[in-house]
């Protein structure tokens, strides 16, 4: 536990070792190529749903051993055969310098680290980076989901850090992406949302004025202000027109929460199907999903004993036989010529590299869709970690959305190519 | 080289040489004869070929090449000292005289027309400070909700550095919602006044290590009778409370640091009403033998810290921020009284800074058979929100002096009711909101005058200088029609206010074309020196044209500096000049240096911080940046660096002992730890820090492909060892010859500041002593290969360790102040300095040095330059 295996990579170093290096100047090489290769494809939305389960994945059943196209899957990947070829498997990855055991299970998309410090403060997660972007594009510009969640657990973070809560109810998510507001509601969302445009409208007339009284490269350096505002109006208005369209029509009925707080594979399925609505209404393009599974905290801890082991292992089977079901889901709808799977990046994994010794290292992680190259065991090294971060970035690539740096990223993902 | 080869090249040369001025035939012959060989397209030397280079200055790139060579030249680095030809002083300096001549003949060629200093918008600090002055919420947090800044020329002030998008735009539009509903009162008296003692039993995971044994409740300095400490067997935690355990405000006793399982809140009060809250701390420390309360072994620090609770306040996951440390003198309880702000959700966590990480609930036996030290809390109070005058100075700011009515739905006036938030206890904190008292809001008989006469006080404030009467017509006519529209005065008016907080003339600092007036230079001193807004009596001075006198600005200088307030121009250059802000961007690695705390950390910033600022109120010279005869430190660091005879966890001067390198930035942990990796030093980030940080050198970048130094903590091998193989190269030998030296005497430090004379390593090597190394850290570190601090500096003088080094250094005390200076004028003017201000520059620097070389003589003469007053 608590191995400090963060060493800043210099430059150098990423340059020297490891292998197809894909840094940060492969973000512009690779944009031409998305241009020609998919010249009428490029305006279907790309998502990302992103999993966390915060008691950890048992490693010894997870991590195949080959590095490569042609390993050998485990009893945890056999659940997921059917989709092979559309998952890349990732070992020797953590966020450097996030420790703390369970305190880790908030750092998961945010890579701050020692979150188990006085003074921590979280950065913002990937897929509020994304909404902020390219939220505005959908309804809802991102959803934050939890199971079984007691304590107010959730995987997204504003820019400040702040928790976003997250929603636990299946129930409550259906009727809010399908069921209409009441008039009150949209009336008063709608005249925010008109003063906000108004006010901005009015702070734009303003640059006139000033221009007047500046120098012409500071009438320049002012422009982007006014391009600024001008932005932020244009998604007021899209946001404006959300409140005024109904909301999609789905067959599907709303669901019935679960019960037991002990049964979060069930309550998986569930927020998993309320999932696969939201991405084929495209209601929104960013869902994050926290499952706690506290309730099995002790099992995780099996000190080796196999009957608990055994126990722990049904559980987590049964876990990754939904997400199983999640992904035959997504690639089975189709949109345009693809598969709802080829634009979705289904991201799953867990803050533990191994919940029985509360490390936060070689975190078992795993990326379905999303169009990548997959089919393969990505292995860096375990002694010294490969920064998590770095597959934001690829992700965050995929997206479309230029960062110039993420957490505590150093570049994309090496080996993982973009499809 | 081969003589035919040799002159094809020279005649190549002459030929591309062709390009320069044909009047500098003396140039190019220097040229030709001193620099081509290296500098051709064939060998291209640093990535220069001479012949390749164009002579137009008018080009950036092209410029900054021609400097570069100026001042290598200059500097005698260039040709090296090597080469079989090397020009004569006389032949040098008419080569740099006449370059000089034309390099500044383009540089001020490029810079007539227009202004020096971009528009730029203020950076995230600046904004949240204006905010805070203008509003007086000292404690409203809108920094952190703002995209980061970014870094130019080593500062954020820059414009390059930012940058603004329509996701800064809707922070800004969140941030002055989030003001507005501060600022505004919205009930005629203040919030009712809260007074409470809390004791930390009272927190529940308090109250369960107290029946774990981690600490134990005392009374009267003694075990409680009641509730004997845990021992064999583990007191029932209901039982207890039922009985009354843990609301009887007995002292809670603890051993156990905060750590992943374990945070103490005083968690009874979670604040409802952001304000200015009190507060009284009382504790003492003491030491634990078994079950009695013995003397402590010296007096011991806690900490508070200010939680902001998120959701419902269950968990340990919340972020804090620390308020401070404060000494707990052996069985001798103290009261501490510190005034802080609270915002909505926020409460009060502690800590037992000072002791070293102990958990006893495995531990067989308990408390009963621990003997370590431990600190006691007996209470906190609690009192507020203070409020001296009501309505607060932030709504009278927007509001003035007008009533506040209460307005009642369905009343005869067709205004829609303000929006008002209700107020609930989200925590398990047992303060409740006031009662509900209806809905009140400013009334005003004469809406348009009010809001003509508000908005001509408000606007000029807001935005820094005086505002034309259309301007603020066009801001009254937005309140009329919000008025027309149905809004309340009170709504109408934030209208125009959150307008106001969102516009170009607030968000920027604004000056005309043309030179700096009285009012930009108004803000260029109170941005420089309290990173916000002017006030009052500087906006006065500027009103009436008096900043354009010497003397005036210098009285001003010395008030802004006297301020409180200044203490932010501090935070704000140390966090860039010196990377503080970095402060935490790597973990110290527990195996190699368990005794690293949070508590030192904080201690080392503070250290440096109050270092600076010691520097600046003695107006001591720039020698002091690097050699000192004092240090500020509290017990802790004195602890780390060996320094006996100090107490407590408050910074204050202290003589450094015969024989003591600290005292300086150079020497300072802060420092040491920012160039260092957690785990590992190396001599290539620290010199290069010393280099560019406090002598304004900074050395050349790395040529691509060269391989890079993997660090061995197995202890076989020194990173000066491993540093020699590539330091052996005559090439790279020409830039380490610089960088290393200072990074060689800093190798006594390691990466967290502490003085060493063998590596630490895990793996092979000797056991380590403990040292001042607190008893109750578990040390599995050894010594490894001793340290070499030794070098020379590139003109040959030699030094034996950090000690000489310093000397060395110490002794050119232009270079330090002139980097210096240089930091100063490109942070407060948000600006590069170009060649032509060198001469600008060097007269401050010598004005500066006849006056004594002080830091503070320093600031005054930045003030008063003519670069300062450049627009």
């Amino acid at each position: 536990m608590n191995l400090n295996l963060f060493r800043p990579l210099s430059r150098r170093t990423a340059l020297k070792g490891l292998g197809v290096v894909l840094t940060l100047p492969f973000l512009e090489a690779m944009t031409p190529v998305l241009s020609a290769a998919e010249p009428a494809t490029d305006k279907i939305p790309r998502r990302l749903i992103a999993i966390q389960v915060n008691q950890g994945i048992m490693p010894q059943l997870f991590f195949p051993e080959k590095a490569g196209s042609d390993y050998e899957a485990t009893p945890y990947l056999t659940k997921l055969a059917a989709h092979r070829q559309q998952l890349t498997v990732f070992s020797g990855v953590s966020h450097p310098g996030v420790s703390g055991g369970h305190m880790a299970e908030r750092c998961f998309l945010t890579g701050s680290p020692h979150p188990d410090r006085g003074g921590f403060r979280n950065w913002v997660s990937i897929d509020q980076q994304a909404a902020e972007q390219l939220g505005s594009a959908t309804r809802f510009p991102s959803m934050t989901l939890a199971v079984g969640n007691e304590g107010g657990k959730t995987l997204s973070f504003t820019r400040s850090g702040a928790a976003i809560s997250a929603d636990r109810s299946p129930r409550s998510v259906f009727r809010k992406l399908f069921m209409q507001g009441n008039p009150e509601e949209v009336e008063a969302a709608v005249e925010a949302l008109r003063q906000g445009r108004s006010m901005l409208d009015f702070v734009g007339t303003q640059t006139k004025r000033l221009n007047g009284i500046l120098s012409l490269t500071d009438r320049q350096r002012l422009d982007e202000y006014s391009t600024a505002v001008r932005d932020l109006e244009g998604r007021l208005k899209s946001s404006e027109a959300w409140e005024h369209q109904p909301k999609p029509k789905v067959t599907a009925k709303a669901p019935e929460d679960v019960k037991d707080a002990r049964d979060f594979v069930k309550g998986m399925r569930l927020m998993f199907d309320v999932i696969k609505l939201a991405v084929e209404t495209d209601s929104s393009r960013f869902i994050t999903l926290f499952v706690d599974s506290t309730v099995i905290h002790n099992a995780t801890h099996h000190g080796g004993r196999p009957e608990v082991i055994a126990e722990l292992r049904g559980h987590e089977e049964g876990q990754l036989a939904a997400l199983n079901d999640l992904l035959t889901g997504l690639a089975g709808a189709k949109e345009q010529n693809q598969s709802l799977l080829d634009r979705t990046m289904v991201l799953y994994g867990t803050c533990m590299g191994s919940a029985n010794s509360h490390s936060n290292d070689n975190l078992p992680v795993l990326l379905a869709g999303g169009g990548f190259k997959h089919g393969s065991h990505l292995a860096f090294s375990r002694e010294r970690n490969y920064p998590l971060g770095n597959l934001f970035m690829s992700m965050l690539a995929r997206l479309g959305i230029p960062a110039k740096a993420f957490s505590t990223a150093t570049g994309t993902m090496a080996g993982l190519e973009l499809a | 080289m081969n003589k035919i080869i040799r002159l094809a090249g020279i005649a190549l040369l002459g030929s591309a040489f062709s390009t320069l001025n044909a009047a500098d035939s003396g140039r190019t012959t220097f040229l030709q004869t001193y620099c081509a060989e290296c500098h051709d397209a064939e060998t291209k030397k640093g990535n220069l070929d001479l012949g390749a280079l164009s002579a137009d200055l008018a080009v950036n790139d092209n410029f900054s090449r021609w400097v570069k060579m100026h001042d290598r030249i200059e500097a005698g680095e260039m040709p090296p000292k090597k080469s079989k030809t090397r020009p004569t002083p006389a032949e040098s300096a008419g080569f740099i005289a006449g370059l000089k001549k034309d390099l500044l003949a383009a540089d001020t060629k490029r810079l007539v027309g227009s202004p020096r200093t971009s528009l730029r918008r203020l950076t995230n600090g600046e904004y949240e400070n204006t905010i805070r002055d203008l509003f007086d919420l000292p404690g409203i947090t809108l920094r952190a909700g703002l995209p980061s800044d970014g870094s130019a020329h080593g500062f954020d002030t820059n414009n390059e550095a930012l940058d603004i998008s329509h996701v800064t735009m809707a922070k800004y539009v969140e941030a002055a919602d989030h003001t507005l509903d501060m600022a505004i009162a919205t009930q005629p008296k203040p919030p009712i006044l809260q007074k409470v003692r809390i004791s930390l039993a009272e927190n529940y995971i308090t109250s369960l290590i107290l029946c774990q044994g981690d600490g134990v409740l005392l009374r009267d300095m003694q075990p409680d009778p009641q509730f004997p400490p845990a021992g064999d067997t583990q007191p029932d935690l209901i039982a207890s409370g039922q009985a009354g355990a843990f609301n009887r405000m007995s002292t809670v006793g603890l051993f156990r640091h905060q750590g992943e399982s374990f945070k103490p809140y005083f968690d009874r009060f979670a604040a409802l009403y952001p304000g200015r809250y009190n507060l009284r701390l009382s504790i003492w420390s003491f030491g634990w033998d078994k079950g009695k309360v013995i003397p402590a072994r010296g007096t011991e620090a806690a900490s508070l810290s200010i939680v902001h609770i998120s959701e419902d306040g269950r968990g340990l996951n919340h972020p804090d921020d620390i308020l401070g440390y404060y000494d707990a003198p052996s069985l001798k309880p103290q009261v501490h009284e510190v005034t802080t702000w609270l915002n909505f959700k926020d409460l009060v966590g502690f800590n037992v800074a000072s002791l070293a990480p102990v958990e006893l609930y495995n531990r067989k036996g308990r408390a009963m058979t621990f003997t370590g030290p431990g600190i006691a809390c007996d209470y906190l109070d609690l009192e507020g929100p203070i409020h001296a005058v009501w309505p607060p100075v932030g709504h009278r700011v927007l509001f003035g002096d007008l009533p506040l009515v209460e307005l009642k739905a369905g009343d005869k006036q067709a205004a829609r009711l303000p929006l008002r938030k209700t107020i609930r206890q989200e925590t398990e904190a047992r303060n409740q909101p006031d009662p509900g008292n209806g809905i009140w809001s400013v009334a005003s008989s004469q809406p348009q005058a009010d809001a003509d006469r508000l908005l001509a006080g408000f606007l000029p404030k807001a935005f820094r200088r005086p505002v034309a009467a259309e301007v603020r017509s066009a801001y009254v006519a937005t309140v009329e029609s919000r008025l027309k529209a149905g809004d309340c005065f009170e709504s109408a008016m934030r209208w125009a206010y959150r307008a106001a907080l969102c516009s170009p003339d607030f968000l920027y600092h604004v000056q005309p074309d043309g030179a700096l007036d009285d009012f930009a230079l108004a803000n260029r001193l109170s941005y420089f020196l309290w990173n916000s807004l002017p006030d009052d009596e500087l906006l006065a001075l500027a009103t009436s044209k008096r900043l354009s006198d010497a003397s005036a600005v210098r009285a001003q200088v010395e008030r802004l500096l006297k301020d409180p307030r200044s203490q932010r121009f501090i935070d704000d250059f140390l966090g860039q000049w010196l990377k503080l802000r970095s402060i935490a961007a790597n973990d110290a690695d527990k195996k190699l240096y368990p005794e690293f705390n949070l508590y030192l950390q904080d201690s080392m910033v503070a250290e440096t911080r109050a270092y600076f600022r010691e520097l600046i109120e003695k107006d001591l010279n720039a020698s002091y940046l690097v050699k000192s005869d004092f240090a500020m430190l509290n017990e802790r660091l004195a602890v780390h660096y060996g320094i006996p005879g100090v107490q407590g966890s408050q910074i204050r001067r202290v003589p450094v002992p015969e024989g003591s390198c600290r005292g300086p930035f150079l020497t300072q942990a802060a420092i040491l730890k920012i160039t260092a990796n957690g785990t590992t030093t190396s001599p290539v980030p620290r010199g290069a820090f010393v280099m560019t940080h406090l002598l304004g050198k900074p050395p050349q970048p790395p040529p691509p492909g060269v391989g890079s130094v993997e660090p061995d903590v197995r202890g076989a091998t020194t990173i000066r060892q491993l540093l020699d193989k590539h330091r052996a190269d005559a090439a790279c030998a020409s830039c380490h010859a610089q960088i290393d030296p200072p990074g060689f005497a800093l190798e006594s430090f390691d990466v967290i500041g502490g003085q060493r004379e063998r590596y630490r390593s895990i793996g092979n090597g000797d056991n380590a002593p403990r040292g001042s190394i607190d008893p109750f850290i578990h040390i599995e570190f050894k010594l490894g290969p001793p340290v070499d601090a030794t070098g020379a500096l590139p003109d040959g003088q030699t030094f034996a360790g950090i000690a000489e080094y310093q000397a060395l250094l110490a002794k050119d005390t232009t270079t330090l102040l002139k980097n210096l200076a240089e930091q100063f004028m490109v942070y407060t003017t948000g600006r590069p300095l170009s060649f032509s201000d060198r001469a600008d520059m060097a007269r401050l620097v010598e004005l500066t040095q006849k006056q004594g070389g002080g830091i503070r003589t320093l600031i005054h003469n930045v003030a008063a330059s003519t670069l300062f007053r450049t627009h």
